[in-house]
Order: structure tokens, then C-alpha cells, then sequence
């Protein structure tokens, strides 16, 4: 077990060398630079130029590239040139945020789809299958940011029962519940689609399961049908559930982007959007290494999940 | 399955009857055959916009803006006083050029580097999925939005980065059925009689991948359009002031307080298409599947 952990460490170096080195190469083929973004639109050759200099980004690519590597080994990851501070600062103050957007709308899914694609699956064709089906159609056909928009229209803008946008105060400054009340809109939308794919796969990974000969045994046993549906069909059907729980930290991260734009919510989402524009090269290349290394987890911890349902599969 | 490759390749009786049944099990689909007629009427307006659109979409009636749906704007005006219902159907071809462009090139990429990782193994398979895995390693989504801000937002170059980007589901699931095709006896026999390489993937790999790529192809042109829409919503697709269901959003949300049907139709076209789409691409994979038919 450690030394499964131990190796899949390992294993992360390369690859977060990987995308730091495509993106290096990728930043500095495009055309353009962060002096247009930071100086403004018309600014002469020699302040180009110096500001070009201070920056570093008059070297040679491979020289710019391991000098950012030397200072990141040592937990330096530069300071952001849009924002002036050290840009795990930056990142701390934002990744919080979408930490709890996040977590919220993974929870959030799991609860609504899970229980009705069980459901769905042990009744096909009934009303409530179809229901099931139609509203993961939609949730895929969904784009997030109209959904967003919806809610806000809805809730905000009519009923009046949620605010529309931005980040709410903690604590007893906002009177408790204003954070929370903030947070309700954007982790509804980010779940929306969410629920779509979870639903689709749980529905399927149960119907596959519940046509398993060992279902019939167990219900000739006389089994209760609920424990031959959670005992034996639903641990069965969680391992392609598990999959999809890891690659959905992808989708999280990318459906923040959205989400956190249509409701200004502060977190790296949004920052991400503002560090390309800027064209904040250190900004962009930590948070990158950052979520990289949130995926890479996200695959461990999925695998851990593999053996938790189902102990055939040991890691070693 | 070999009975299905046989007849795909010598025009017979057979290949009529499993040709036959295919359409028959799409077109006894009435939801899939519903979709496929919105579907077609999406595409015949975008390509009909010029003559098609009441007003011209980029003209603007500053007495008129942000005036609610009447006769005159069935789907009322924005805040420059440009005609909603013009402008969603010239919108249509961004989004359908997107759809078609980025799904062609992702699916032929995708296809590529799938069919040679999962025909050869060896250490070109090992590069391929080396490859594969570091391009998942970062969200695609951030990876376009990246490429895109980096070397300009336009059509041109969103089509071309969601193409290129987007591959890596395609390369994994055609190598799946790669490894799996390739164990046929029809494969070996091809091989045992001297056949090159470039004739068994052409002739005998390619048409065995083709239901899962025409299902995977229409699946992933809906999630392209999503896509396009989410970027141009973001500031890096189309380039206002030429419209395009994303950006037409942008202005939606500003308005979302006094005029409700800036953002709604638009978002309502992106829905109805990809929406449409996906349960086309759900017939398809219904028919395609010999266990449904």
C-alpha cells in the first residue's frame, strides 16, 4: 500500500514536468506578451523592451525555463505580474473558494443522481425512468452558464429569495447564512451537469449489474430485494461509478470557469480566465502545475475508492 | 461482427438486410427521427441566414432597444436595439461550423493515434499513451481557453484548438476497440496472406471502428458546441459584434434583471441543438448496437 503510494508519487514528477514544459513552449510561441497586458495598448519599443528585461523574458527559452524550475524545486513559484505578490499567495487566497464550489456541487450530484439512477434502473420504461432519463438529456444539453443565468433570473431576479452573485460575508457579519446563501445558486448550476453523467452511468452500471446471474441467486436465496439491490447489485455497479468520480475533477475544474464567471464567485476559475488575458505567465504555469497535481490525486484516490468497493483489487 | 465486415466489403444480399436493419432500427425511433428533423432545420436556417433573417442582425435601432417580443421582433431586441430572432439564426453558423470542423479533426486524430497505438503495441503504443495521459492531465477546458487567449479568439482558431485539444477520449476508446477488433481470426487471415499493414487497418480495422466513431463523432460534436458557446461566453470565441449564441449570453446576464429574453433565447437554441444532437447520437448507438436491434 505505501509503496503503491510511494511509486504513484514518483510517477506524478514526470508528468508535472510534462505540462510545465508544454506550457513554457506554449507561452512563448504565441505572438505577443504580457507587456501588452501590463503596459497597455500603446507603449514604445525601449519600455517593451525593459519591462521585458525585469521580467526575465529576454533569455533564451531553455535559460527562462530552468531558472522558473530551479526557484519552483524550491517552493518559489514567482511573483504574478498582474497582481504583484507571490503567486501561491494568489492562489491561496482564491483556491478556497472554489474548493467549496466545487466539494458542494460533487456532493450535491452525488446525492440527487445516485439514489435515482438506482431507482431508474430496478423500474425501466416506468415514469419514473423516463423522468430520469429526460433530465440527464437535459443536463448534458444544458450549457452550465445559461443554467446559471436561469437560476440567477429565477431565484434573484423574480422570486428574490437568493442574491444574484458574488461571495457573501462570513460569520455573524452576514449574519450567519449570507456566505451560504451565496453559495446555493453557483453549486446548483456547477452540479447541473454533473448530475447528468452520474445519473446516465449509475442507471447503466445497475441495469448491467442487475442482469448478473448472481442477482437471481441471491433473490432465489429470499433475499429482501433491498439488500440484494445495495448488497449485491449497487457494490457491484460502483466500480464504473468510482471511474467517472475521478475523471468528474476534470470537468469540476473546467465547469468552474463558467460558473465562477456568471456569478463572480473568487476562485481560481475565474482567476484562470484573468491570468490568460493578463498573459500572467507565472500565475498561469502554478496554477496549471496545481491542478495538474489535484488530477493526478484525484486518480490515486480514485484507485484507493477500487479497493474500498471492492477488496479483489489490492494495490501494492 | 466478421458476418457484418464480410458483407460492408462485398455488396451482396447480406450487406442490403444488415444495412436495411440499421435504418429501420433508427428510423423506428420516433424521438431519434424528431431530433434528426429539428436537427435538419437548425442547418437549413443557418444555411439559409442571409435570406432568412428579418432584420440585418448587425443593424442597430437605438429607439428600439431592449424592446420586449412583438410582432415587428418575435423575439424582441437588445441593448443596442439589434434584432434577437437575426441574429440566433446568423448565430447558428458559429456554432455549426464549430460542431462539424472541431469534430471532424478531433475524431481523426483521436482515430490515428488510437488505431496505431492499439494495432502496433509495442513502444509506440507506450509513447501514444504517455502522450494521451499528459494531454488529460490538464482540464481541456483550460487548455483551449489557454491556447485560444494565447493566439487570438476568432472562429478559425476556436474550431482548430477544440480539435486539436479534445482528441485524447477518442485515441482511448478507439484503441479499446483496436485491441479488441485486432484479435479476429478475419485479421490474422488477412495478415497470413500477406497483407500490409496500411490494408488491414484500412480495409479491415476502419469499417469494424466506424458505429463506435460515428456514435462517439455525434456525441462530441454536442459537447463542441457546448464548448464554442462557453468560450465566446467567456470573452474568447466570436468576437462581438458578430453573433453568436455565447456571446449574444454575455449580454444576457447584464440585462438578466429588466430583459429576460436576451439570455433565454439564445440559450434556448444552444439546448434545442445540443440537445437534439445527443439523442440523434443515442439512435444511433441504439441501432448501431446489435444487442438492442
Amino acid at each position: 500500500m505505501s509503496a503503491y503510494l510511494v511509486r504513484r508519487a514518483l510517477g506524478a514528477v514526470p508528468m508535472l514536468l510534462g505540462v510545465s514544459v508544454v506550457l513554457f513552449i506554449l507561452l512563448h510561441l504565441a505572438p505577443g506578451g504580457p507587456e501588452a497586458a501590463l503596459l497597455g495598448g500603446d507603449l514604445s519599443q525601449q519600455d517593451a523592451a525593459a519591462l521585458r528585461r525585469s521580467l526575465g523574458l529576454d533569455q533564451p527559452l531553455p535559460v527562462q525555463y530552468v531558472r522558473w524550475l530551479t526557484s519552483a524545486l524550491r517552493g518559489n513559484l514567482g511573483i504574478s505580474y498582474l497582481q504583484g505578490v507571490p503567486v501561491l499567495q494568489v492562489i491561496g487566497e482564491h483556491v478556497g473558494a472554489t474548493v467549496q464550489l466545487a466539494a458542494g456541487a460533487l456532493a450535491l450530484a452525488i446525492a440527487v443522481a445516485v439514489p435515482l439512477g438506482v431507482v431508474s434502473a430496478t423500474r425501466p420504461n416506468t415514469w419514473i425512468d423516463r423522468t430520469a432519463t429526460g433530465v440527464a438529456l437535459a443536463g448534458v444539453s444544458f450549457p452550465s452558464f445559461w443554467l446559471g443565468i436561469l437560476l440567477i433570473l429565477l431565484f434573484a431576479s423574480t422570486l428574490r429569495w437568493l442574491p444574484a452573485s458574488g461571495y457573501g460575508a462570513y460569520g455573524l457579519e452576514g449574519g450567519g447564512t449570507d456566505h451560504v446563501r451565496h453559495l446555493i445558486l453557483p453549486v446548483v448550476t456547477l452540479a447541473g451537469t454533473q448530475i447528468a453523467s452520474f445519473l446516465r452511468f449509475t442507471r447503466s452500471s445497475m441495469l448491467e449489474a442487475l442482469a448478473q446471474p448472481y442477482i437471481t441467486v441471491a433473490r432465489a436465496k429470499g433475499l429482501r430485494e433491498v439488500r440484494v439491490l445495495l448488497r449485491h447489485a449497487f457494490r457491484n455497479g460502483l466500480i464504473p461509478l468510482i471511474t467517472l468520480l475521478g475523471l468528474s475533477l476534470r470537468f469540476l475544474i473546467g465547469g468552474a470557469v463558467l460558473t465562477e464567471t456568471v456569478f463572480a464567485w473568487p476562485g481560481i476559475g475565474r482567476l484562470s480566465v484573468d491570468a490568460v488575458i493578463g498573459r500572467d505567465y507565472p500565475l498561469l504555469l502554478g496554477l496549471n502545475l496545481l491542478i495538474a497535481l489535484a488530477v493526478i490525486a484525484g486518480n490515486v484516490v480514485t484507485d484507493l475508492l477500487y479497493s474500498l468497493a471492492d477488496p479483489r483489487i489490492v494495490w501494492q | 461482427m466478421s458476418d457484418g465486415i464480410a458483407a460492408l466489403r462485398n455488396p451482396g444480399p447480406r450487406e442490403r438486410s444488415l444495412r436495411a436493419s440499421i435504418v429501420a432500427a433508427f428510423v423506428s425511433n420516433r424521438v431519434a427521427v424528431a431530433s434528426a428533423c429539428v436537427l435538419l432545420l437548425i442547418v437549413g436556417a443557418a444555411i439559409a441566414a442571409p435570406r432568412l433573417t428579418p432584420f440585418n442582425p448587425d443593424r442597430q435601432d437605438l429607439d428600439r432597444r431592449l424592446a420586449a417580443p412583438d410582432p415587428t421582433h418575435p423575439l424582441g431586441t437588445d441593448g443596442y436595439g439589434r434584432d434577437v430572432l437575426s441574429r440566433i439564426i446568423v448565430g447558428a453558423r458559429a456554432s455549426l461550423t464549430t460542431g462539424v470542423i472541431a469534430t471532424a479533426l478531433a475524431m481523426t486524430i483521436g482515430t490515428a493515434i488510437g488505431t496505431l497505438s492499439g494495432y502496433f503495441r509495442g513502444a509506440s503504443d507506450l509513447w501514444l499513451t504517455r502522450l494521451t495521459e499528459l494531454a488529460l492531465g490538464i482540464p481541456p477546458l483550460l487548455l483551449v481557453l489557454l491556447i485560444v487567449a494565447l493566439f487570438g479568439p476568432s472562429l478559425r482558431n476556436t474550431v482548430l484548438v477544440i480539435g486539436l485539444v479534445y482528441w485524447p477520449p477518442t485515441a482511448r476508446i478507439v484503441r479499446g476497440d483496436t485491441l479488441r477488433v485486432r484479435q479476429h481470426q478475419f485479421v490474422e487471415a488477412a495478415y497470413g496472406l500477406g497483407a500490409r499493414a496500411r490494408h488491414i487497418l484500412a480495409r479491415h480495422m476502419l469499417p469494424n471502428l466506424l458505429p463506435t466513431l460515428i456514435v462517439q463523432g455525434t456525441l462530441f460534436m454536442a459537447e463542441a458546441i457546448l464548448i464554442e458557446s462557453g468560450l465566446s461566453y467567456l470573452g474568447l470565441g466570436i468576437q462581438p459584434p458578430a453573433p453568436s449564441w455565447g456571446n449574444m449570453l454575455v449580454e444576457g446576464r447584464r440585462y438578466v434583471d429588466s430583459a429576460w429574453w436576451i439570455a433565454t433565447f439564445p440559450g434556448t437554441a444552444i439546448f434545442l441543438t445540443v440537445a437534439s444532437i445527443n439523442l440523434v447520437g443515442d439512435g444511433f448507438r441504439d441501432a448501431l448496437d446489435p444487442r438492442r436491434r
